[in-house]
């Protein structure tokens, strides 16, 4: 009888176990799991003004954390109209409760895209971000920041 | 038949014999042996490393946050590319790790305006990038922001950890 060959098909899977496991170990120590961005500001440089009869929302902090939405320039007779004073909560500044008026804000003149903020001294770096961050969330493509 | 089934038996062997094979130290017929199966774990692990190859970006070295400095979130903060890092710690600004007061900001930023400019054409326009705590009053990054504008930057940017929209 003839004997046949005898063909080894056995694949050792041990080292790629091994190569694979440094792989994990190196790439999980090097891994960034926070994405940092950035949220770009609308700002007047230098002497540069910007066209000052555009309607602009004027978001305005107080000291006590209040925060007064006021609408300017916004019809023909450039009348300035406070829209909403949204008061403070435990935490501080009341986002959620701005965020809902600047929704209605944009529902209400879907052409206005421009705000401005208003800081106090004392306000929070993480208000000021968020405020911005929410009008930038509703639409609203230049913001800036006027500083004190 | 039953020969041939023999043969058959002797010819086809596991891809796995001796690799991993438990065996009860008896020896005994009819001893339990336990075999393990290495493929599903090689699957799991070559997953793993495509992942983790994918969502490793070397884009985020632009923004090396300083330990003492705890970012504001935001949903709607985009990638940056490229821009003159600004931190604010303990009112003192920190720019290329070295501190300087408010006194010295607007030389130094002009400076690092013109290095930048030199080093990437004249065309280039230069991009601010303030990192500040989020706990932080905005009275120690007006100062920034003043001289910003005044030296002649063309964009000023927050710097903010991204974060997902809550439906």
């Amino acid at each position: 009888m003839d004997k046949q060959k005898d063909f080894n098909f056995e694949v050792d899977v041990l080292p790629v176990i091994s190569l694979l496991a440094v792989c994990i170990s190196f790439l999980l120590i090097t891994a960034v799991w926070v994405q940092l961005g950035s949220l770009d500001l609308s700002q007047s440089i230098g002497s540069e003004a910007k066209d000052e009869k555009a309607p602009t929302v004027w978001a305005e902090f107080y000291d006590n954390g209040n925060v007064e939405l006021t609408l300017k320039d916004f019809d023909s007779k450039n009348a300035d109209y406070s829209y909403a004073i949204v008061k403070s909560d435990r935490e501080g500044v009341n986002l959620t409760q701005l965020e809902e008026n600047i929704a209605q804000i944009k529902t209400r003149y879907p052409d206005l895209n421009t705000v401005v903020v208003l800081p106090k001294s004392n306000s929070k770096y993480e208000d000021v971000v968020g405020l911005i961050d929410r009008f930038r969330k509703h639409q609203f493509r230049d913001v800036g920041i006027s500083p004190l | 038949m039953r020969r041939i089934i023999r043969e058959n038996k002797e010819n086809t062997k596991s891809t796995l014999q001796g690799t991993s094979v438990l065996k009860s130290r008896s020896g005994k017929k009819g001893a339990a042996s336990a075999t393990l199966t290495l493929t599903s774990l090689v699957d799991v692990f070559t997953i793993f490393v495509i992942y983790l190859l994918i969502n490793t970006s070397a884009d985020s070295s632009m923004l090396d946050t300083d330990e003492k400095i705890k970012l504001p979130s935001a949903t709607q903060a985009t990638q940056v590319e490229s821009g003159i890092l600004v931190k604010v710690i303990d009112n003192k600004f920190v720019i290329d790790e070295k501190s300087y007061s408010e006194k010295y900001l607007s030389r130094v930023l002009t400076q690092k305006i013109s290095e930048m400019k030199q080093e990437k054409g004249e065309d280039t326009p230069a991009e601010l990038i303030i990192q500040a705590d989020k706990k932080s009053d905005f009275k120690s990054i007006n100062p920034l922001m003043l001289v910003g504008s005044e030296v002649g930057f063309s964009k000023i940017k927050l710097a903010a950890i991204s974060e997902l929209e809550s439906e």
